[in-house]
């Protein structure tokens, strides 16, 4: 089942992850589960991938991908829970931009949800379920993992290249 | 509280014309449902103009597809107009132009009520 939504973005996490030994940590931003910190969230992006060298339009798409994964962690993995928080750390390397987004609600890994059906979609008049389609269209590599050392934590890492 | 977008609403030859100003995102979304509720009670064809709006997430756009059939079973619609790039790229992504009449001006959505 899970070999159906495999795509090019999830072939290249192995090259991804050969590279994370010598990644520049750039900023870190730590914020709770709302949805009024959104704004937050997208300025810091912005604000960081453009310093990286990313244009507006690239930098826009980023901003837009983070934002639907936060807002699916704050919507669906929180629901109303405002006490959690989200961390969001920034890492480089020449060419990549890596935003991991932490946090620990239970485990769900996007890479595995399949693709909306988009015809059936619009004559269906479907609302939601776009989030992770729209993030997945955004960036160039997408990993996923849990780590437990004490404390369960998931970890969404979102990777666009520079050109 | 929602206040990173403004929303104003103008009758023009019996279409409401919404004027959405600033961010369309999930914190956002449930207040727009809420205006739109108000207004279909006495109007269903509908106009955004969204020439100031700066941002648009998917929950942003759930807000008009969880009205659209409604209003179209009622002889309604939902229209845009004005988008600026930012936006148009979002809804280009997830075909919104195969769904919903997309025009470059107001009057141009609200005249395609009258055709």
């Amino acid at each position: 089942m899970t070999s159906q939504t495999l795509n090019k973005k999830q072939l290249i996490n192995t090259q991804i992850k050969l590279m994370n030994a010598n990644l520049n940590h750039i900023a870190k931003f730590k914020t709770f589960t709302k949805t009024e910190n959104l704004e937050s969230i997208r300025k810091f992006i912005f604000k960081n991938s453009t310093k990286f060298g990313f244009n507006e339009y690239k930098a826009e798409e980023l901003v837009l991908a983070v934002d639907e994964a936060c807002t699916n962690l704050i919507k669906h993995a929180y629901k109303s829970d405002s006490q959690s928080s989200i961390t969001i750390e920034i890492k480089s390397n020449k060419t990549n931009l890596i935003v991991n987004i932490i946090d620990n609600s239970p485990a769900f890994d996007p890479r595995y949800v399949k693709d909306p059906n988009m015809i059936e979609y619009r004559d269906e008049y479907r609302k939601g379920g776009l989030g992770i389609f729209i993030m997945k269209s955004l960036v160039d590599s997408i990993d996923y993992k849990t780590i437990n050392n004490g404390e369960f934590k998931n970890i969404l890492t979102l990777v666009k290249q520079l050109k | 509280m929602n206040d990173n977008l403004k929303i104003n609403t103008v009758n023009k030859q019996n279409v409401v014309c919404f004027y959405l100003a600033g961010q369309l995102d999930a914190h956002s979304a449930p207040l727009l449902e809420n205006e739109i509720e108000k207004v279909i009670s006495n109007c269903n064809k509908l106009v955004f103009n969204l020439s100031n709006l700066d941002y648009i997430s998917s929950a942003g756009l759930g807000v008009f597809m969880s009205f659209i059939q409604e209003l179209r079973d009622n002889n309604g619609d939902i229209k845009f107009s004005e988008l600026n790039d930012k936006v148009k790229n979002v809804m280009d992504l997830l075909g919104f132009n195969h769904i919903y009449d997309i025009t470059n001006t107001e009057q141009e959505a609200i005249d395609k009520y009258s055709n």
